[in-house]
């Protein structure tokens, strides 16, 4: 098999493709959450991801200051 | 994931307790259900699905009603309790799964799906699970999405072929289930999820905009690109509801055709049946002529035994005088010629005188010879007597009626017993179509075409739609990413919440589409590979995957096959299965139900030599038709575990009865 089909691999592969220069630990984390409940009916992922991009916002915020 | 033991209750056909062992052995890893149509072989498969997912599918994969599910004979004796117990190992840990329907306390005769209480219990290494858990714990054993790859039934593989028609939309929902098989699902739902708090971060930078001189003119432009937004995601919403009304309405009529399409095929059936029926009155009308024909000159038929031997004798009698007649005119002729040499006694020859002694001796033998011809004297009149009574009896002449009567008589009785035969077929026939009306079938298909019609034009409006609300979303971006550069919103925290979600969003988009290249190549190289051993066909090179995931056969100049035969097409299916499971999932069992049906014996062989390798467990729920139990298990006899058989109490109930 010649075909990579690892999610995040090609995640994080784009995040420098694409130029966007994200930190790779954010994208692992809302990675995460979804490959945890991705089958789930009743999941509430959008609380788990909103938690962490504000954790992010609120940092970049404080750098921007300092 | 492996399946372990199966225990049924009450479920569609099969009343009270029914327990069923999966073979555990790596190799003998085949277990076969052999049974005829409509004793449950689609039941056993949706007594799987049920206690693992709560879902029985009927046609069109539509949910079977839980009243449906109960098995009617113990719903008639009062009980209308159902469940299924499912055990199975999954990464070297023991569940046990319970799934039990009940008839709630109030309710004395369910009506409908809400007359029911549902539970569910799980046991994982002898742990009881509770609540929401045990719905994720299934998930992670064997999500709901993949188990259309490993529980399906080989009589709806010709769906596949949808994936191959461009824009249909039944290979469009093919793709839908395609896609959350193969785990792109966590690639989605993040996706969906960044789009929509990416819209929520936009209002708020828009709303702190407001506030801002440089950038007032850009948010009052965002707020109106929000609001046609919301009104154009209204819209969709609404041809969304409608789209799946009209393909409903669709499904309801093309399964009262499929019902009516028996009854046409019935009453064509009636009319052959009729046309028989005709044809063999007909024929009795037409023998009964001939019969009374025959029975007119049958008289002669009898007298001509009789009279034949009179005849025969008068004819040797009539010989007999013909004969001394001859005899007598001879006679007299001798005597004539004698008679003349004793009157003038010279002999003719040497005209010397005949001597006194030779003339004694001849008219002794004149003596002798008037003797012998008074003897051979025939009264004339006689011939004549006997030649009128000849021909008088000779008018008696027999055509064999006698025997061609018998004939047309037992042909007669045969013709009755089966006129007899189609009375009784047309009559339960009549009964079997009686209260259809045919024109109502008629119309029932005028209305799925015009309703086809309206759904084809509603998706257009929604595709329309969807264009128009991608434009407008990518004007937000293009304001958004303006208000961002102004300098009151820079280093803002609502500018900066948009540029994460912005690219967070664009990261997973992008990714969907990668990852289903990925995975779509996987899936193109394990169906290929399947393919390859399952055709009987080695010239041809493999099959090649589109971006539906339909897969076309490749031949040995590398085109792509434009005719394929039914066959063909089932054992393509079958391959796209294998890569699908196989790219899916790394375990677990797969059950087919009827998975052979359109395929020739060589090419059965294959697929029968080929399914004990596409899972650790195989199920085949199978009819002898497919699997010939004298002929065709020689092809794995060495990977059979266990085998069973569906037995028929009654037409509402059967029986799973082990056979090995």
């Amino acid at each position: 098999m010649t075909h990579k089909s690892d999610p995040l691999e090609v995640l994080l592969r784009l995040n420098s493709e694409l130029g966007k220069n994200l930190d790779e630990s954010l994208i692992k984390e809302c990675y995460q959450v979804q490959k945890e409940h991705q089958y789930d009916k009743g999941r509430d992922t959008v609380t788990k991801i909103k938690a962490i991009v504000e954790e992010r916002v609120v940092e970049q915020q404080g750098s921007n200051l300092i | 994931m492996k399946l372990q033991e199966l225990t049924i209750y009450n479920f569609m056909p099969y009343k009270g307790e029914q327990k069923i062992e999966f073979p555990q052995h790596e190799t003998q890893n085949v277990m076969l259900l052999f049974g005829d149509n409509m004793r449950g072989k689609t039941s056993f498969l949706n007594s799987i699905r049920w206690g693992f997912y709560g879902l029985a599918l009927g046609r069109h994969s539509r949910k079977i009603p839980r009243t449906n599910l109960v098995n009617s004979i113990a719903a008639s004796e009062g009980d209308w309790s159902m469940s299924i117990i499912l055990k199975f190992t999954h990464e070297n840990r023991q569940y046990e799964l319970r799934r039990q329907l009940d008839k709630k306390n109030h309710v004395s005769i369910p009506k409908n799906d809400g007359d029911f209480d549902e539970s569910i219990g799980l046991k994982i290494d002898n742990q009881v699970i509770t609540g929401d858990l045990i719905v994720n714990e299934i998930n992670q054993v064997s999500p709901e999405e993949v188990s259309r790859f490993f529980l399906f039934d080989g009589e709806l593989l010709q769906e596949y072929e949808n994936l191959l028609l461009e824009g249909d939309a039944q290979g469009e929902k093919i793709k839908e289930h395609i896609e959350q098989t193969l785990g792109v699902p966590a690639l989605v739902n993040g996706r969906n999820e960044f789009t929509s708090l990416l819209k929520d971060a936009r209002r708020i930078q828009t709303r702190d905009a407001k506030n801002s001189s440089e950038a007032k003119m850009h948010a009052e432009r965002q707020r109106i690109n929000e609001t046609q937004q919301l009104t154009l995601e209204k819209d969709i919403d609404d041809l969304e509801i409608l789209q799946r009304d009209v393909q409903k309405q669709i499904d309801d009529i093309e399964d009262q055709l499929k019902n009516t399409e028996a009854v046409q095929k019935k009453k064509h059936a009636l009319d052959v049946l009729k046309g028989k029926r005709e044809t063999i009155e007909d024929q009795l009308a037409y023998d009964a002529d001939e019969q009374r024909e025959l029975f007119r000159d049958s008289w002669k038929d009898v007298l001509f035994k009789s009279v034949e031997p009179i005849v025969s004798n008068l004819k040797t009698k009539r010989d007999s005088l013909f004969n001394a007649t001859k005899t007598k005119a001879v006679l007299d002729s001798q005597i004539t010629a004698l008679q003349k040499s004793l009157d003038t006694p010279i002999c003719p020859t040497c005209t010397q005188t005949i001597p006194q002694l030779e003339m004694n001796g001849i008219e002794q033998k004149i003596i002798g010879l008037k003797a012998e011809a008074e003897l051979s004297n025939v009264n004339l009149d006689d011939i004549t007597t006997i030649n009128s009574q000849i021909d008088k009896l000779s008018k008696i002449k027999s055509s064999n009626e006698g025997s061609r009567i018998c004939e047309l008589v037992s042909k007669q009785m045969k013709s009755n017993v089966n006129i007899i035969k189609i009375e009784t077929e047309l009559d339960d026939i009549e009964e079997e179509i009686k209260g259809y009306d045919t024109d109502a079938i008629m119309r029932q298909r005028e209305k799925k075409d015009r309703l086809s019609n309206q759904l084809f034009k509603l998706e257009n409006d929604i595709k329309e739609t969807k264009v128009s609300l991608n434009k407008l979303s990518d004007e937000q971006a293009h304001i958004s990413a303006l208000i961002s550069k102004t300098s009151g919103s820079e280093g803002k925290s609502s500018t900066i919440r948009v540029n994460l979600y912005q690219d967070l969003e664009s990261i997973f988009k992008t990714g969907i589409d990668e990852l289903r290249d990925a995975l779509k190549g996987q899936v193109a190289d394990y169906a290929s590979s399947a393919f390859n051993e399952l055709t009987t066909e080695k010239t041809y090179t493999g099959l090649e995957i589109n971006k539906n995931y339909g897969l076309s056969i490749i031949d040995q100049t590398g085109s792509v096959l434009k005719e394929r035969s039914a066959g063909a097409e089932q054992v393509v299916a079958l391959s796209l299965i294998d890569g699908l499971n196989k790219t899916a999932r790394k375990t677990g069992p797969i059950v087919m139900d009827t998975p052979l049906g359109r395929l020739d014996p060589k090419h059965r062989s294959n697929v029968l030599k080929y399914l004990p390798k596409m899972a650790d467990q195989v199920v085949l729920l199978v009819h002898e038709g497919e699997i010939d139990p004298s002929r065709d298990l020689s092809n794995f006899a060495e990977r059979i575990g266990a085998r069973y058989q569906i037995e028929r109490i009654s037409a509402t109930e059967s029986q799973i009865v082990r056979s090995n």
